[in-house]
């Protein structure tokens, strides 16, 4: 089961609110599926004490081999009706599509007024749904990002307004203007990093605000290493460096790019400078993104951060 | 019975101990003191000093001949029938009415306890609700349980391992017999006897206080159960009625790993709702959750149940939530952890979080080192209270996480101070249920490191080798340190060391070679110290002679100042003086036309 690729243009929303959520599956462990739908049929099912939405949770899997099978699908449809999910989809892709075109692919059946991109390791508070929603009233705020626990992110944000520089898509609520404005993720230039910092800055383009609700919590399932660092993958590596790289392309700062890569060529881990590589193959091929905001209306590179930090992950 | 069993009423004497138990409960009930299974009767004649009449009912004669003898109304009596045993009863009184039944040293020598003592229950709820009062020998002593390790198991024709007893019983089977068949008991009068009849061979280490094993094994059976010194548990039971004439059982109900303790003064909704939260995230739900809500209004109650439920039937179900009134900030574990039902008991307060795998990593080392103390450590987050949205009370993160505890336990280090805060730790319930480990409320602060010690002492450690929950620092806000003064903290501190110094300290294998460790790094210091320190001495000597030098050419110099030949030649040496700068003047003046 796999919806056309490319994003749908059609008319958004309906008589009552209407919310989608969206999750791209990638080699879950056992129980991560059932462990994020029990954090999230309470925050539906609060969430509509207070309003009367129709909500349809979508799963798209890019693993290898399929993590649900038809049956538990069945079962888990039937299951979180109770708590007021009115339909539950899964498309497994047979591919790994990333999360951007994961996203998509998903965004193509989105016909909702809202639309909610969480993380497969992501468990919503019971009170998640409902705080973001509080934000909403406001047309000019396009995606309204949840607080993640128990390692917050350190990205700045206005204590009074909650504007700040991107939302994390690890569990964002995005208007369906939003969508039609943006077309989704440039999964183009992104595949798993950084897609949600262009997908924020292009939103802002579009002349939405950003905004962080430090009270709509979700427990994002991030681990530390002995020495207080951030768990990293692979995966984490590689895609986040050729992401670094796509994002100062594409926001018309060639030189950080060019220094970045250079850096990136030189470093002592092979994943790093085969992501050097890969970009210096695009920018033989030109097929680099085109680039934007040549003024650097929207985008910011602090650093290595896209964004001003409060405080660092890294060691000092 | 043989002749074996003819003891008196002393002074000290079980039989005093029953006696007293019978003015409290015996007294204004009705006339007749019951006395089965009475032997001799020793209690006979204290009884009838009660103004009370006494009867005895026996199996063997030779007992009931001698008080026959006294003057007292004796019966044959077959306890192998409680049901006929029952009539004999009611035969003796002939119509009396009884003030108390009394069963001294019985128990132990018939094998159907349950169905007579339902069959007594039966005869008490219809005779008035009369009391029964019954003796019994302890095996659990510590006296039979220090022989128990040196392999003894000493019978002897009376006393505590009597060769023709039949039944053994503790605190806990007496409480468990008695309550299974219809009694409940309303009070006691244990017996004493620090030195019972089986303190032998004198000598053991094991049974000489003072010894460093007698004393580290008496604390543990001293702290388990009661009844370490008790030679005859005597205690007086009202009837209530028999349930099934068989010992009760305790709930048998599904267990959870682990219990979470997690106390809260309801001043920070906000990092409580995350700290469930983060419990509800865990990969690993075999988990109950005693919320103790400390001191606070009962509108906070109300919303303490909404908060919990709000995650979810399953989760609000494991969630109890126990209202504690007074007391310091031990209060709540104390009250807790005698409600807990879990395998293992864990702290995690309400502000501080746990990763995903907490419970997890617990479930890991506790199917690998079942009965150990687990840890993991923990990193710490600095976060300063500020306003939310709405002027809702929040919080801010402001640094990293770090971890500045070690990864591995060391027991040597703990002793000094503790390395483990409270999240990062879980305790086998059982050294408080088993081994009578309680939170102690006299501290008002390192509640936490005390358990703990008395636990890892004992228990051993597991390390995990992952950070598995983060304790919160509030640099801006309201905390343990900001509200107990550094006195509290350094008598706390000292309370805590006091109470392990007190008695012996079991350490863990290759303790030896870590003690060795530091004390080869201490003789190592000590010996560059008093390198220095002769080094320093030696510099200290030599500056002083130069300084004596120094005075010595001084004074030389001020007696040459002071002399007529240094006054007379002082034009000589003023003209010399000219000489040498009109010199240096002239090479000046050369060098800059150069």
């Amino acid at each position: 089961m796999t919806p056309a690729d490319g994003v749908s243009d059609v008319a958004h929303g309906g008589a009552g609110r209407s919310l989608r959520i969206q999750t791209v599956l990638y080699r879950q462990a056992d129980g991560d599926v059932d462990r994020q739908l029990r954090g999230l049929a309470q925050a539906v099912r609060i969430l509509k004490e207070s309003s009367d939405y129709h909500v349809v949770m979508a799963f798209g899997d890019a693993s290898p081999t399929p993590t649900l099978s038809l049956d538990e699908v069945a079962e888990l449809d039937e299951s979180v009706r109770a708590y007021g999910i009115d339909q539950l989809t899964y498309y497994y892709f047979d591919e790994n599509l990333g999360s951007a075109r994961g996203h998509n692919v998903l965004l193509t059946e989105f016909r909702e007024e809202f639309v909610l991109f969480l993380n497969p390791d992501a468990y919503l508070s019971p009170f998640c749904l409902t705080e973001l929603m509080l934000l909403t009233p406001d047309h000019g705020i396009g995606i309204v990002e949840g607080r993640q626990i128990p390692l917050e992110h350190p990205k700045a944000f206005d204590r009074d307004s909650g504007d700040t520089s991107w939302a994390s898509t690890a569990c964002a609520l995005v208007r369906s203007e939003v969508i039609d404005a943006t077309q989704g993720f440039d999964a183009d230039s992104f595949f798993l990093y950084c897609d949600d910092v262009d997908f924020s800055w292009r939103t802002r383009l579009a002349g939405f605000r950003v905004v962080h609700q430090p009270t709509a919590q979700f427990f994002h399932d991030k681990r530390l290493t002995l020495d207080a660092q951030m768990q990293v993958g692979d995966a984490e590596h590689y895609y986040a460096a050729e992401a670094a790289l796509m994002l100062a392309w594409k926001y018309s700062r060639p030189d950080l790019a060019e220094q970045w890569a250079v850096d990136l060529e030189r470093s002592t881990m092979s994943l790093q400078r085969k992501a050097a590589r890969v970009f210096r193959d695009r920018q033989s091929n030109a097929t680099l993104p085109t680039p934007i905001d040549p003024d650097g209306r929207v985008a910011e590179f602090i650093g290595t951060d896209f964004a001003e930090h409060r405080f660092s992950y890294a060691d000092a | 019975m043989p002749d074996r069993y003819n003891f008196a009423l002393t002074e000290y004497s079980v039989y005093e101990y029953v006696v007293s138990l019978l003015k409290q409960f015996g007294l204004g009930r009705g006339e007749v003191v019951v006395d089965i299974g009475c032997g001799h009767g020793p209690i006979a004649e204290a009884v009838r000093d009660l103004g009370l009449t006494y009867v005895g009912l026996d199996l063997e004669s030779a007992g009931m001949a001698d008080l026959a003898t006294r003057g007292f109304d004796t019966a044959p009596v077959d306890l192998s029938s409680p049901v006929d045993a029952v009539r004999s009863i009611v035969d003796l009184l002939a119509g009396r009415s009884p003030a108390a039944l009394v069963m001294i040293d019985v128990l132990e020598h018939i094998t159907n306890g349950p169905e007579v003592l339902t069959s007594l229950s039966e005869f008490a709820i219809g005779h008035g609700g009369v009391p029964l009062v019954v003796a019994v020998p302890n095996v659990t002593h510590f006296d039979l349980a220090a022989k128990l390790l040196l392999g003894r198991w000493d019978m002897t024709e009376t006393g505590l391992l009597d060769d023709t007893h039949v039944s053994f019983f503790s605190d806990e089977r007496l409480h468990s017999m008695t309550s299974g068949c219809g009694w409940v008991e309303i009070g006691s009068n244990d017996f004493e006897l620090p030195i019972s009849d089986q303190h032998f061979p004198a000598d053991a280490a094991v049974l000489q206080d003072g010894s460093p094993l007698h004393d580290l094994l008496f604390d543990v059976r001293d702290l388990s159960t009661r009844g370490a010194i008790v030679n005859e548990f005597v205690r007086a039971y009202a009837a209530i009625g028999a349930r099934a004439g068989t010992e009760s059982s305790e709930d048998t109900g599904p267990v959870p790993l682990v219990s979470i303790l997690m106390r809260t003064q309801g001043k920070r909704p906000a990092t409580l709702q995350e700290a469930l939260l983060s419990l509800a995230a865990q990969t690993d739900q075999d988990f109950e959750v005693l919320l103790l809500p400390h001191n606070v209004p009962r509108e906070m109650l109300t919303h303490a149940r909404y908060l919990a439920d709000s995650f979810g039937e399953d989760f609000g179900a494991r969630v109890r939530i126990i209202p504690v009134e007074g007391g310091g900030r031990t209060r709540p574990l104390a009250v807790g952890v005698e409600q807990a039902r879990g395998r293992y008991l864990a702290i995690l307060d309400d502000d501080d979080v746990v990763f995903g795998h907490w419970i997890e990593t617990y479930q890991t080392m506790a199917a690998k080192y079942p009965g150990r103390v687990l840890r993991s450590p923990v990193a710490e987050q600095d976060v300063v209270e500020t306003l939310w949205s709405g002027g809702r009370p929040g919080y801010e993160v402001v640094d990293r996480p770090r971890c500045r505890w070690p990864d591995a336990f060391d027991v040597l280090d703990h002793l000094w101070e503790n390395h483990s805060p409270p999240c990062g730790w879980a305790v086998p319930l059982s050294i408080f249920t088993d081994q009578g480990v309680r939170f102690d409320e006299t501290l008002p602060v390192l509640e936490d490191w005390d358990v703990l010690m008395q636990a890892v002492l004992w228990c051993g450690v597991a390390d995990s080798g992952q950070i598995t929950a983060l304790w919160r620092r509030w640099r801006v806000g309201e905390s343990s340190t900001s509200v107990h003064t550094e006195n509290e903290w350094q008598q706390a501190r000292m309370a805590v060391t006091a109470k392990l110094d007190a008695k012996p300290l079991l350490l863990p294998a290759r303790s030896m070679t870590a003690i060795q460790a530091e004390r080869i790094r201490r003789d190592i210091y000590q010996r560059e110290a008093e390198r220095l320190q002769t080094e320093l001495n030696g510099t200290r000597n030599h500056t002083a002679m130069l300084e004596r030098q120094l005075a010595e050419r001084t004074q030389e110099l001020e007696a040459m100042r002071r002399s007529s030949s240094w006054k007379v030649s002082k034009p000589v040496r003023v003209a010399a003086d000219l000489a040498r700068r009109a010199t240096r003047s002239a090479q000046d003046a050369s060098a800059a036309d150069r």
